[in-house]
């Protein structure tokens, strides 16, 4: 009988979990300090619009203002050593007076099936795959209330304040209030999700404030979170207003790995058709980003590719495309 | 050895540092003294609105107190509790070591009530429909637009609204629930904020929500800044649907949101002591002696 119990034991110790925890990527630090970053002008984001989509990865947001700042910054962050050690990336940038809107959006794309129960044999016919998404957490506050070392620790805005009567309380000075689904401040969106909020820098022209990118998950797949990041002149709601599907998972594109590389004709519409050419995040994303989604002919086409991040739920075609288009089962 | 360990638990059970504070709250019957407006129809049946000065403690909205670490009498027009930084923008995070209301707003069977009663000052159903059609020139009412006349009906519509079957479930009226009691010129009640964090030397502050009572807009009269229609239970029911309306929940949080003209404040006067136990020490008074009227 107590051979038995060891036995037991013995069996539940076979597991430690070691497969959830990102492996260091010698390539991409865990913690970096960008430095300072432009806010990207009203004048620079309409020129970075193709109609109602908005080309972040234009070569000018990209490039360097003459104090050296970029305005929009793709980059990756990776796994720390230690996984006890928290990861992420710091930036600042000046107030300009008004509002801006800082933006952030992780790797690549991410659908659950379970948030479109009407639509899942249409759009999310396939499982995503979800070793190949990241998560990166937004905060913003003054760079004066930063708690943290840019580059070398991580920190937040968590400060306390002594009342009158000697009481203290801890209290948050982060100026980046983003609302949950049950309008509750201070929530964060999931993996692979755009992050963004409006920061009001009324009577803080040219102060300094900081951005923090908070590595909330990493890939399993290669343990680094690509990311796109900036500052644009401006309340958030004139930006989603801009973008035709507001500020969503599509408006930073191109932001994983190496898709910024791809050329035009391997993102055309001709070549993501054609099954026999291999997976690119570049049409995935597009396939991802149209209305109504393609994504289920992107999967089909591409799920025996082990690195598509489409899982075969054992449920696909035959679906007829007019069917899938209008949401209707197969 | 374990005899020192039960004595020493002894000595400061629990450390809980949260517990009552009793206070006396004082307000000048001047604050229940109002230019009331009274509907009243005349032998030939015809109607107006008639007009007098009245002193009566149901024209006392609900009182809320609360416990601060300090108070700024430099900020506003009356003393208001000290503030936290405020990095919104908007005037408040005040961080409040607790509170209570002497009487609060609930909701008295009609739709037409809602926002508009205050518990602990009412007698029966007869002394809050006078107080309507009297005070507020605005007779109760019912769900089909019928004025109430009789506090018998009032009481059996109210019994099937709540599934109630006596007098001790309506919680806005009641001989044994009114609040305040007379003392020469003032009104006085006593309070406890319940699981207050204590700390010596604390103040505490308070403010009465006047109804609005105005003879020129008859419809606004008997309404509270602090109660927010939109909450509250929802009432469904034969050609009704509304909220039974209450609180906001953050009065304590950023008074001056809810202060208007018209209402009354206290003054800085109210410092609670505790010894080292946390014991009150102090009978403490919270004098609502100031009218904020405009300039």
């Amino acid at each position: 009988m107590l051979s038995g119990l060891f036995l037991l034991l013995a069996a539940g110790c076979d597991r430690e979990g070691g497969y959830y925890v990102a492996a260091p990527n010698p390539d991409y630090p865990f913690l970096q300090d960008l430095g300072e970053f432009r806010v990207v002008s009203t004048e620079e984001q309409a020129a970075a619009f193709e109609g109602d989509d908005f080309v972040a990865y234009d070569p000018a947001l990209l490039a360097e203002d003459d104090l050296g700042r970029p305005g929009v910054w793709y980059g990756g962050l990776g796994a720390p050593d230690d996984p006890s050690y928290y990861g992420g990336a710091t930036f600042t940038f000046k107030g300009t007076g008004g509002s801006v809107c800082v933006v952030t959006d992780p790797e690549l794309v991410f659908w659950n099936q379970a948030q479109s129960p009407a639509a899942t044999t249409s759009d999310y016919l396939y499982v995503d795959n979800t070793t190949d998404d990241g998560d990166i957490d937004l905060d913003v506050g003054l760079s004066a209330y930063y708690t943290g070392s840019p580059g070398v620790e991580m920190g937040n805005f968590e400060l306390v304040y002594t009342d009158p009567g000697g009481v203290d309380h801890s209290l948050s000075y982060s100026q980046c209030a983003q609302a949950g689904s049950q309008t509750f401040s201070g929530s964060h969106s999931g993996r692979s999700t755009v992050e963004y909020c409006t920061i009001d820098t009324e009577g803080l022209d040219g102060v300094s404030l900081t951005g923090v990118l908070n590595t909330f998950l990493l890939p399993l797949t290669d343990g680094v979170v690509h990311y796109a990041a900036a500052v644009f002149e401006g309340n958030c709601s004139a930006l989603v207003a801009s973008a035709g599907d507001g500020i969503d998972e599509c408006f930073f594109a191109r932001e994983s790995d190496g898709a910024r590389d791809l050329t035009e004709d391997e993102t055309s519409e001709d070549y993501c058709g054609d099954p026999d050419n291999p997976w690119n995040a570049g049409c995935l994303e597009d396939k991802f980003c149209l209305t109504p989604k393609k994504l289920n002919a992107y999967c089909e086409d591409h799920f025996d590719d082990e690195d598509a991040p489409c899982i075969d739920n054992g449920v696909h075609p035959p679906v007829d495309d007019a069917e899938a288009e209008a949401g209707a089962g197969p | 050895m374990l005899t020192l360990t039960l004595l020493a638990g002894c000595s400061n059970p629990e450390f809980v540092v949260e517990g009552d504070v009793l206070a006396r709250v004082v307000i000048p019957k001047a604050a229940a003294t109002r230019t009331v407006v009274s509907l009243q129809t005349a032998d030939d049946g015809t109607s107006a609105y008639v007009t007098s000065e009245k002193t009566d403690v149901r024209l006392l909205g609900p009182v809320y107190v609360g416990a601060f670490g300090n108070l700024d009498t430099v900020s506003f027009d009356f003393v208001h509790p000290a503030m936290g930084p405020t990095l919104s923008g908007a005037y408040g995070d005040t961080f409040p070591y607790g509170g209570a209301t002497v009487g609060r707003l609930d909701f008295a069977c009609y739709e037409a009530v809602a926002c508009h009663v205050t518990t602990g000052r009412f007698t029966d159903y007869d002394a809050l429909l006078a107080h309507f059609r009297d005070h507020l020139g605005r007779p109760v009412l019912d769900d089909y637009g019928v004025e109430v006349t009789s506090g018998d009906v009032m009481e059996q519509w109210c019994y099937r609204y709540f599934e109630a079957t006596s007098e001790a479930e309506m919680s806005f009226i009641g001989e044994d629930k009114l609040s305040f009691t007379e003392e020469g010129d003032n009104f006085v009640a006593d309070v406890v904020l319940a699981h207050t964090t204590r700390v010596d030397g604390m103040k505490l502050w308070a403010f009465m929500d006047a109804p609005e009572l105005v003879s020129d807009q008859i419809e606004i009269n008997g309404s509270f800044t602090t109660c927010d229609a939109g909450s509250g239970r929802e009432a469904y029911g034969y050609g009704a649907n509304f909220r039974e309306g209450g609180s906001f929940f953050d009065v304590l949080n950023a008074p001056s949101t809810y202060v208007q003209y018209g209402d009354w404040v206290s003054d800085d006067s109210a410092v609670v002591n505790f010894d080292e136990s946390l014991v009150q020490t102090n009978d403490v008074t919270v004098n609502i002696n100031f009218s904020y009227e405009a300039e």
